[in-house]
C-alpha cells in the first residue's frame, strides 16, 4: 500500500562518475514496486521542502530491499549522495502506473530502449522480462564509456546494444542508430522507453501509428500523488490533462504528446 | 481518537481539531494522500479552487523548489464546478460524512465567483466557502480581486449575498497593507478570513538565463514565508474581530500553536504535504503535548485569551 516508509540505507556506492546505487532495507508497499513505478524521497536536509522522484532500480521483497540508481544534478542529490550505510531516509511509494508487462506470455518480443538515468527503470524491467521467458532486445546509450553503468546486469537480461555519444564503447552515435540498423527488421510484441526527451522523441516518431508502445516520462514534481497538478504534460491534443505522477509515469506513444 | 482540547468553533465549522489541508495541496481529497490515512483525522478539508468551467491551468514548469521554499504557479487547475458537484464533492461525503468541507471558490469575473458560491453553498455539501481573491498566478480574476479594496469588497458582498454559508475570504500578502482590505471585506459582510495565499516571487534559471517558471512569476510558500503570515495575521486580528483561519509556512504542532496564538482560530496546512504527506495527523497528533509544553490547556481556550489580549491591544 502507498505510505511513507522509513528505511535503512544497506548500501550505497558510485557506479560511474556522479551516478549512485542506492540500496535500502526494510518495510515498503513491495507489492506495488513493480517495474516503472516511482518513490519519492524526503531529502536528508529540512531545509528542501521537496522530495525526490526517483524509479525503482530493483527490489526484491524476501531480503526487503529496493535500489534506486540515481543521478547527482543539484544540492539535493549532492546531499543524498553522502549518505552512508546505516543512515535513513524517508520514502513515499510505491507511485505511478509502471510498464504494462503483466499480460505478455514467454516467447514473446520485447524492445527495450534508455538513455542515462532513463535505464535505472529498464534495468528493473528487463529483470522480470528475463523471469517470465519474455525476450528483450535493450538498446542503452551513454555518453561516453566512463559514464556507463548497469550494462553487466543487462546482458544477462537480454540481447544488449550499447551506443556512445563518442564511439568510446559499441556504436557511435544514439540508441535510434540501433533501432534503424541492426535490429530495423525485428517485430516486437511490445516496445518500451525511458530516457532523455530526445530519446522518447526518436522511438515515438519510428514507430507513429503503433499501439504497443510506451514511454516512461520525468516531470518537475511536487506531491507525487495526484493532489497538486503540477507534473502535467500534455496528451495528443495539447492538453496538459495528464499527471505523470498518477497517469503515468508511463504512457501509450499514443495519448501523450512529447514537446520541449 | 478525538480530544476535546483541539476543538475549535468558527463560523459555520464546528471543528474537532484546527488542523486542515490548505486549498491545492490536497487536490478535493481524492488524491493518494487518502490512501495513508483516515481524512476523518482531519479538523476540515479545504478544497482545490473551484471555477465555473474546467480550468487547464499554466504551461509547464509549475513547481520551482527554493531554500526552505516553494514557487509555485499551477494556474487553478481544476474540473470545474459540473464535475465538482456531480462527483467531487459528493464523493467526499460518501467516504466521510462528518468531515466539514470548505470549497474554495474562484473566477474571472464577479459573476462568476457568484455563480460558484451560489451552487456550492446550495449543494449543502460543504460547512462553508473559501473566496480566493489572492491567487497570484492567473491573469485574469484571483489576485486583481485581492489588491484593491473597494473591488474586494464589492466581490465579498455578492457573494455573501449569493451563499447560504459562511464566506471566508483568503487574502493575499502582496499588498502594502493587508488591514486595509481586511477591514474592507469584513464591512462587507465576510465571516471569516483566510491569510496568507502565496507571495509573488520568480526564479531565474543561470544557464539559459530565463525564469524556471513558464508563467514566470509564481507563489511563493513553504516555512520561509511563516514569519510574514505569523505578522500579517497579527496584524488583522489586532485590528478586526472576525475569525481568522491561519496559514503559511506550517509544518510542526509547534507552527500551529504559533499561527494560533498570533491569533488564528484554525490552521491549514499546505505545502509540508510535500515533504511529509502525512503532516496533519502528524501535527494532530503532536497538539496536545506541545501544548502542555506551553501551558495551554484548550485551543479554545487559547483563542478567546488571543483574542481578549488583542483587543486589548487596539483599546
Amino acid at each position: 500500500m502507498v505510505n511513507d516508509y522509513e528505511m535503512t540505507i544497506s548500501a550505497h556506492r558510485e557506479l560511474a562518475p556522479g551516478i549512485w546505487r542506492l540500496e535500502l532495507q526494510g518495510d515498503f508497499d513491495y507489492a506495488g514496486a513493480l517495474p516503472g513505478t516511482f518513490v519519492e524521497v524526503e531529502m536528508p536536509d529540512e531545509a528542501y521542502q521537496l522530495r525526490r522522484p526517483f524509479a525503482i532500480a530493483d527490489c526484491d521483497s524476501e531480503r526487503q530491499t529496493l535500489a534506486l540508481i540515481y543521478r547527482v544534478v543539484g544540492a539535493g542529490t549532492e546531499l543524498m549522495s553522502q549518505l552512508h550505510e546505516g543512515a535513513t531516509l524517508k520514502l513515499l511509494g510505491s507511485l505511478g502506473n509502471g510498464f504494462p508487462f503483466a499480460d505478455l506470455v514467454p516467447g514473446q518480443r520485447t524492445l527495450l530502449v534508455g538513455g542515462g538515468t532513463g535505464i535505472p527503470p529498464l534495468l528493473y524491467l528487463s529483470k522480470v522480462l528475463h523471469a517470465r521467458g519474455i525476450q528483450a532486445d535493450i538498446a542503452v546509450g551513454f555518453l561516453n564509456q566512463e559514464s556507463m553503468f548497469a550494462t553487466d546486469e543487462l546482458q544477462q537480461y537480454g540481447n544488449l546494444a550499447i551506443t556512445t555519444n563518442d564511439g568510446s564503447v559499441g556504436i557511435k552515435g544514439f540508441v535510434s542508430a540501433v533501432l534503424d540498423n541492426e535490429w530495423n527488421d525485428n517485430h516486437y510484441d511490445r516496445i518500451y522507453a525511458c530516457g532523455p526527451l530526445g530519446l522518447l522523441m526518436s522511438v515515438q516518431n519510428r514507430y507513429p501509428d503503433a499501439d504497443n508502445v510506451y514511454l516512461s516520462l520525468e516531470s518537475r514534481m511536487a506531491c507525487g500523488v495526484g493532489a497538486c497538478e503540477g507534473c502535467v504534460v500534455p496528451d495528443k491534443q495539447g492538453k496538459l490533462s495528464l499527471r505523470v505522477c498518477v497517469e503515468g509515469p508511463v504512457f501509450n506513444s499514443q495519448e501523450v504528446q512529447l514537446s520541449v | 481518537m478525538s480530544d476535546t482540547r483541539l476543538a475549535v468553533e468558527l463560523p459555520g465549522l464546528k471543528l474537532k481539531n484546527p488542523i486542515m489541508p490548505a486549498s491545492g495541496t490536497f487536490a478535493f481529497g481524492d488524491s493518494k494522500y487518502a490512501q495513508m490515512y483516515d481524512l476523518n483525522q482531519l479538523g476540515a478539508l479545504i478544497t482545490k479552487a473551484v471555477t465555473l468551467e474546467p480550468r487547464a491551468g499554466n504551461a509547464t514548469p509549475r513547481i520551482a523548489e527554493t531554500k526552505s521554499g516553494v514557487l509555485n504557479a499551477i494556474g487553478l487547475q481544476n474540473p470545474g464546478l459540473k464535475v465538482v458537484l456531480e462527483e467531487k464533492l459528493p464523493a467526499l461525503q460518501a467516504k466521510y460524512p462528518d468531515l466539514p468541507i470548505i470549497a474554495n471558490v474562484a473566477g474571472s469575473t464577479e459573476e462568476e465567483y457568484v455563480a460558484v458560491a451560489r451552487a456550492l453553498s446550495e449543494s449543502k455539501m460543504c460547512a462553508a466557502l473559501e473566496l480566493n481573491i489572492s491567487c497570484p498566478n492567473v491573469k485574469h480574476g484571483g489576485m486583481m480581486f485581492g489588491t484593491n479594496p473597494d473591488v474586494a469588497a464589492e466581490l465579498t458582498a455578492a457573494v455573501k449575498k449569493a451563499s447560504s454559508v459562511p464566506v471566508y475570504v483568503k487574502l493575499s500578502p502582496n499588498v502594502t497593507d493587508v488591514k486595509e482590505i481586511a477591514q474592507a471585506v469584513a464591512d462587507a459582510g465576510a465571516d471569516g478570513l483566510s491569510m496568507i495565499n502565496t507571495l509573488l516571487g520568480m526564479r531565474l534559471d543561470l544557464k539559459t538565463r530565463k525564469p524556471v517558471l513558464a508563467n514566470q512569476t509564481g507563489g511563493l510558500s513553504g516555512p520561509a514565508i511563516k514569519p510574514i503570515a505569523v505578522r500579517m495575521i497579527r496584524e488583522v486580528a489586532a485590528a478586526i474581530d472576525i475569525p481568522i483561519i491561519g496559514m503559511g509556512g506550517v509544518e510542526t504542532a509547534a507552527d500551529a500553536l504559533e499561527m494560533m496564538m498570533a491569533g488564528a482560530s484554525a490552521v491549514a496546512v499546505g505545502t509540508a504535504h510535500f515533504h511529509d504527506p502525512l503532516v496533519c495527523p502528524h501535527i494532530i497528533d503532536a497538539l496536545p503535548k506541545t501544548m502542555d509544553q506551553y501551558q495551554v490547556s484548550t485551543l479554545q481556550e487559547l483563542c478567546s485569551q488571543t483574542g481578549q489580549m488583542l483587543r486589548g491591544e487596539k483599546g
